[in-house]
């Protein structure tokens, strides 16, 4: 085959275009080495003939991708759950010497003392101030409960808007990808966009995409598909705060999604309204023994105030009763040194109170105040180490597949470097080889004069 | 595997993030700060839980324990008291060696002995600790034995003070006064200084003595049941004290109180720690760039 002198300086020509593309795509890895939503890119060697220009190749992995976004949606639940459940073991606080497990032994320490000195008026005191540090508590305890569930439904709120504002940008990113690959234009950039979006909707609602010809991606979460072609779903917290999917013309589907929005939903629905059922049923089993010794023996008495506790069914509003004094607190009925009644009270420390059945946290009928604190706290802490262990293994996950992912896409400094180098060489010697071409050509023009 | 620059960083966070964590948790062991949350351990929370409640019962009855052998004390001594009176009085119609056979003059020194042993008899069953009665039975605030209306009167009750002496256990620390005898004796000495009086000078010996001898055995048996229920106390106290520095020592155990492990395994996880620091701070700047193109 024959091949002329410019053929040769063409190919050169070619030659330093590709060195000087490949250089510009390795300045972009370079400058996004530090971008995690960043993938690598590579130019592909231009093929023999007819092409016009150097291509630019994504490096992607579907699979990998997958496994990141499964594991993400785990700890996306495991991260909120662990969140909240620590605030609420924040609520209880030091579980062996401080809060409401003190202020319970001491409600019925005081009982016991005034029961072995019913005529010390220090005793009665401390039976008042003792029995409205354990409203206090048991109060404190329920109003943070309480205002955490609201904080829990205003994040649901905040997550389902952060969906939802994502479904509208995968939406359009959709749109603008498929019209780039259509034109055979570099969509490198918004599906770069894209798939950060995706891995943050893996993460809130355990969305999965799937990619199809075109480029567009459909999105299903749980068993709802959620983002397909022109319709998007819409994620709403109704007024019970269930979350649902809504579509354009109004119609719901339960969200049956995972991710940090199940997680939330399934922490304020769980541990959160249990802790707070069992609190207050705590302060009602503790407020009707107590008036149901204090009660039957104070009327028998010398006519004073009874019961003890008012309104025992509402934790809210439970409190000591206000118009028993210090002097009139009944103690025994049968003499100023009596105080049987105050020991049957403090006997229920020891002796247990009948009627915890229903509880979800204990299954004896009977036991004593102390025990089922005990018992409740018991339960939480093992819900909390799960939430804890499950966290870590879903944050181990996720570090193993993000590791896959930057091995697989990510920049390395030293390997730009080194093909920056080798560009650089190329390109030096194309421009040699243009140079001897131009030598030849001038050899060949003298040797016609 | 492919390593990239990023990787690398990554890594170096997440071991340092986990050697921090390691060394807060050692931090924490030194400064006794273990067992705050209950997810640490559920199972030794709630150990910890009901050790800590166990031992505020044992210390509120080890405090009625101590308060109990002190009441259980007053009571008997005075009972002694009373005993030793009777005794006296007993003593001085005997050693008198027998009323009959004494002057009037002797007759009114034992009549003036037997009325002040009479009185005293009378303050000791009014006795007060704590400025409660101690023989009225829960009537604490009522003078117990009245005589205002020229006989004498047990204005209190049948009931013991009590003491819970062990968890769910109470002991009753004084005597009721109906139960001391006190219109018996009481009612003997009237009798006996009656007698004198009048004359009746051999029912002294016949009758005033046996219900001295009744009286006096009555308030010995009560004597020994307090001191049988001191000891009972003092037994009940010292378990107290046992089970508190058991449960003490098994809380300090739970609870990670080993100082020595504690410190070490700080000092451990700090050198670690800083041994991770030094080695990413050499490492993690270095990449091709600085050997070429330069």
């Amino acid at each position: 085959m024959k091949t002329s002198l410019f053929t040769g300086v063409n190919n050169a020509v070619r030659g330093l275009q590709h060195a000087q593309h490949a250089v510009t795509v390795h300045g972009t890895n370079i400058a996004h080495a530090n971008d995690p939503a960043y993938t690598r890119r590579q130019v592909l060697a231009p093929t023999e003939g007819g092409m016009t220009g150097p291509g630019i190749a994504r490096i992607r992995d579907l699979f990998i991708d997958e496994q990141f976004r499964y594991a993400s949606g785990s700890l996306g639940n495991a991260e909120v759950r662990q969140d909240v459940l620590s605030k609420v073991e924040d609520i209880i606080g030091d579980p062996v010497n401080g809060g409401l497990r003190k202020a319970l032994d001491q409600f019925f320490d005081a009982w016991q003392a005034l029961a072995d000195e019913p005529t010390s008026g220090v005793a009665r005191l401390q039976v008042l101030q003792a029995g409205r540090l354990f409203v206090n508590e048991i109060q404190t305890a329920y109003r943070a409960f309480s205002s955490l569930q609201e904080t829990v439904n205003l994040d649901l709120e905040d997550r389902s808007r952060e969906v939802n504002q994502l479904l509208e940008q995968v939406f359009s990113l959709n749109k603008r990808i498929s019209y780039l690959s259509r034109n055979n234009m570099n969509d490198a950039d918004l599906r770069d966009q894209r798939d950060l979006a995706l891995d943050r909707l893996a993460k809130l609602v355990g969305a999965t995409a799937t990619e199809g010809k075109d480029g567009v991606v459909r999105i299903s979460v749980g068993s709802v598909v959620v983002l397909d072609g022109p319709t998007v779903m819409k994620l709403k917290i109704t007024e019970s705060g269930t979350p649902v999917w809504e579509s354009g013309d109004g119609f719901q589907q339960v969200f049956t999604g995972g991710g940090a929005v199940a997680g939330l939903v399934s922490v304020r629905d769980g541990e959160l309204s249990v802790m707070k059922a069992e609190i207050a049923r705590l302060a009602q089993q503790v407020a009707s023994a107590v008036n149901g010794i204090y009660g039957a023996s104070a009327k028998a008495g010398e006519g004073q105030p009874v019961p003890f506790f008012v309104n025992a069914s509402n934790p809210q509003m439970l409190a000591v009763n206000p118009a028993i004094t210090a002097e009139g607190l009944v103690a025994g009925t049968q003499g100023p040194s009596d105080g049987s009644v105050a020991r049957q009270i403090a006997e229920l420390a020891t002796v247990g109170i009948a009627g915890w059945t229903g509880s979800t946290v204990v299954s004896q009928d009977k036991m004593t105040p102390g025990a089922f604190y005990q018992n409740l706290v018991g339960w939480l802490g093992t819900r909390a180490s799960d939430a804890n262990l499950a966290y870590d293994v879903a944050k181990a996950h996720v570090e193993v597949s993000e590791e896959h992912r930057q091995s697989s896409w990510g920049v390395s400094l030293d390997e730009e470097v080194a093909s920056l180098s080798m560009q650089q060489k190329a390109f030096a010697a194309c421009s040699r080889v243009i140079a001897i071409m131009d030598a030849m050509l001038q050899d060949l023009l003298n040797a016609i004069r | 595997m492919r390593i990239t620059n990023a990787m690398l960083m990554n890594r170096a966070i997440h071991d340092l993030d986990r050697l921090r964590e390691q060394y807060a948790k050692a931090q924490d062991a030194v400064n006794g700060r273990v067992l705050t949350r209950a997810s640490e351990d559920p199972k030794r929370v709630e150990e910890a839980m009901s050790l800590s409640g166990a031992q505020t019962r044992l210390e509120r009855v080890l405090r009625a324990g101590e308060d109990a052998v002190n009441w259980l004390q007053v009571s008997e001594s005075h009972l002694s008291t009373m005993i030793d009176r009777l005794q006296a009085a007993r003593e001085a119609v005997v050693q008198s060696g027998g009323p009959v056979g004494l002057d009037p003059d002797g007759q009114k020194s034992l009549r003036d002995t037997l009325q002040a042993i009479r009185d005293s008899l009378m303050q000791e069953l009014n006795a007060q600790h704590q400025g409660l009665y101690l023989f009225g039975g829960y009537q604490t605030q009522t003078q117990p034995f009245d005589e205002s209306s020229g006989t004498l009167v047990y204005q209190g009750d049948g009931n013991e003070l009590l003491r819970t002496v062990a968890p769910g256990y109470t002991v009753g620390v004084t005597v009721p006064g109906d139960k001391l005898g006190a219109e018996a004796f009481i009612g003997a000495l009237d009798q006996m200084i009656a007698d004198l009086d009048a004359g009746n000078l051999d029912n002294l010996s016949s009758v005033g003595l046996p219900a001295l001898d009744q009286a006096i055995s009555n308030l010995t048996v009560l004597r020994s049941d307090l001191g049988l229920r001191q000891n009972q106390v003092t037994q009940y106290t010292e378990q107290a004290q046992d089970s508190i520095l058991l449960i003490k020592e098994r809380l300090t155990k739970i609870s990670g109180g080993d100082l020595e492990t504690a410190v070490l395994d700080m000092v451990e996880a700090q050198t670690a720690y800083m041994a991770a620091l030094a080695s990413f701070a050499k490492a993690l700047p270095q990449s091709l760039i600085d050997y070429m193109l330069a």
